[in-house]
């Protein structure tokens, strides 16, 4: 079941962030275990005196993912582009995940921003993967430039709460169902991203409920299997919840001594 | 060991807690730095932080093993400079982790990691005014590790410079490249029985996969602040620690960025650094800014130490972030290593 995502097939829908891990050895062995074929390296953070090569991104790179570089820590437009085509240099990709931070407290996406950068990257030559809300209608707006990737918030970076705007979303994916659409950020738990996967989503971008946990590699394989299954549990096809209880197994002929009394 | 001829090539604390175990296993030492007073080194731009406990956090157990053993080697080393009369600044009066109320998760999060990891780290969860009375009243909780020291590192390039200097141990002030070269064998090293290379990010064009990188701090001159233990701030990526010196000043650091690059402090480091510390004691606002300061520190892929041997050649390097917490214990190995001189090409574990 290989999923086609920004020109490339992979088998995995986890796609894995590259940050505050306690080693780059345990960043490279949680990639491992969660199956993941994407990650995102972020470059603006680590970039200083990249010029005469850099062991961490070289390391990265032989992680064998696909590697989606993008543009954490941007508040500008022009930032955004100039960091985009570092990042095609460096990592000989077209693909660029555009963050524009609108908000330094809830690190908001600036979705003005990212139209506009948008737009220009895209004419530019890329495969642009943009950071945005639950908004549908800036989601569309993105789609009319010519993405064909979108990947709205669960809640805000870092903070775990899992799938907050979940009415949004299901509107979004039932509105853009050729899109493919990625839950990015907020992830907290398996759970979430199962959940993000059952209501249908493409596919789930994540980075600090593995990076940081007590152990990373097991919670990177936790995070591998919740995705797959919410995956298959959307393909299945899932039972309409009801208000009333309803027997699995038929009353008629049932014994007499498991009747209610009367 | 007597007969024994070492090398040092590179004196950083490792280099030096290095010559100062052979000298008194009694082995003939030399050192090979171009830096008399290690002024360029990053050991010079360190915190001093010997904080095993704290480093449970996200360290390899190996780290927490030997940073362990090494709060006890420093005690002792700095007994045995003492006699000599020279002083490293050797603190042992625990250290606390706060947070701004906002990070308080992440505080939460480290306070579980350091109280499941540690099988015998004793802690305190407590009102951090309990400990430290001038911290802001703002910050309610502190997670308190009382078996945490520290030392100056500037105090310990001094007085190891001073001591080696007394016992009459050669320094060579010459830049080594290319460490395992035939001809250096032929000519520099050629009366010696072994070659010790601690050149950390030195090294780094001849050791596979060692990485650097990048820590930014800060000294500052504070008469209105008093604290008298190490404050670690939590802060999503670095562990920032605010490190009393003497003169009422405060080193507070350091930024971790994977680069090898180093050039001067960043703006955006600057700012996060001096608001963690104003944040936990607005008294930080009128102090003087005297110094800022950039190191490389040289780390493998699993930010554990390492040695290589090469026949007499000794590889040992990765530190990390932990220099003058591994130094000791490292040392000790090294010694033990070179007193059973055997000349073999291995790996050598460090556990143990």
């Amino acid at each position: 079941m290989t999923w086609n995502i920004g020109g490339k097939s992979v088998q995995s829908r986890l796609l894995l962030g590259t940050a505050r891990y306690p080693s780059p050895q345990i960043m490279r062995q949680s990639i491992a275990s969660s199956g993941s074929e994407i990650i995102t390296v972020s470059l603006r953070r680590e970039s200083v005196g990249q010029h005469n090569g850099n062991r961490f991104w070289d390391y990265i790179k032989a992680s064998n993912a696909h590697i989606l570089p993008n543009t954490a820590g941007c508040h500008s437009v022009k930032e955004v582009i100039t960091t985009a085509h570092m990042a095609r240099d460096l990592f000989d990709t077209n693909w660029i995940k555009v963050e524009v931070i609108g908000h330094d407290d809830t690190l908001q996406p600036d979705v003005f921003g990212l139209v506009e950068a948008t737009k220009i990257l895209i004419e530019d030559g890329f495969e642009v993967f943009p950071y945005t809300t639950e908004d549908l209608v800036v989601a569309q707006r993105l789609v009319d430039l010519g993405c064909r990737i979108i990947m709205p918030w669960g809640s805000p970076i870092g903070t775990g709460k899992g799938l907050r705007y979940i009415e949004s979303l299901k509107s979004m994916r039932h509105r853009l169902p050729d899109v493919n659409l990625i839950v990015d950020a907020g992830i907290g738990k398996p759970s979430h991203a199962c959940q993000a996967m059952e209501l249908g989503f493409d596919g789930v971008l994540l980075n600090t409920a593995v990076a940081t946990a007590v152990d990373p590699e097991t919670m990177a394989t936790a995070f591998g299997k919740a995705v797959e299954a919410g995956r298959q549990a959307y393909q299945a096809g899932l039972m309409q919840s009801s208000d009333r209880a309803i027997p699995s197994t038929p009353l008629v002929g049932k014994p007499f001594w498991h009747e209610n009394p009367l | 060991m007597s007969e024994l001829r070492c090398a040092i090539v590179g004196a950083g604390v490792l280099g030096r807690t290095i010559a100062l175990a052979l000298h008194k296993a009694g082995c003939t030492v030399e050192i090979f730095d171009p830096r008399p007073d290690g002024g360029a080194s990053t050991a010079s731009r360190a915190g001093g932080m010997l904080a095993p406990d704290s480093e449970l956090e996200s360290a390899e157990p190996i780290v927490y093993e030997l940073g362990i053993e090494g709060l006890d080697l420093w005690r002792s080393l700095s007994d045995e400079l003492g006699e000599h009369g020279f002083s490293i600044g050797w603190v042992n009066r625990g250290s606390l982790i706060v947070a701004h109320p906002q990070d308080r998760p992440q505080w939460l999060e480290l306070t579980e990691k350091i109280s499941k990891r540690g099988k015998n780290t004793r802690y305190e969860i407590l009102h951090p005014q309990s400990v430290e009375p001038q911290l802001d009243a703002k910050i309610s909780e502190g997670l308190y590790l009382p078996d945490e020291a520290h030392v100056s590192p500037s105090d310990f390039m001094r007085a190891t410079s001073g001591f080696l200097l007394e016992h009459d141990i050669p320094w060579h002030h010459v830049e080594i490249h290319d460490i395992n070269s035939r001809n250096h064998k032929k000519t520099v090293f050629k009366n010696f029985d072994w070659i010790i290379d601690s050149r950390g990010i030195g090294a780094k064009n001849e050791i596979k996969n060692l990485r650097g990188v990048r820590g930014e701090a800060v000294l500052v001159h504070a008469p209105e602040v008093c604290l008298t233990r190490p404050v670690r701030v939590v802060h999503p990526r670095y562990a920032l620690y605010i490190v009393p010196r003497t003169h009422q000043n405060y080193y507070l650091g350091a930024t971790q960025i994977e680069s090898d690059d180093e050039s001067p402090i960043a703006v955006r480091s600057t700012l996060e650094i001096l608001s963690a510390a104003f944040a936990i004691d607005p008294k930080f606002a009128e102090a003087r800014i005297l110094q800022s300061m950039v190191g490389i520190r040289p780390a493998f892929p699993d930010n554990a130490p390492f040695i290589r041997q090469k026949g007499e050649l000794l590889q040992v390097n990765g530190l990390f972030r932990h220099g003058f917490l591994l130094a000791p214990a490292v040392a000790k190995r090294v010694v033990k290593l070179i007193s059973n001189n055997e000349k073999e090409h291995r790996s050598i574990s460090l556990l143990g």
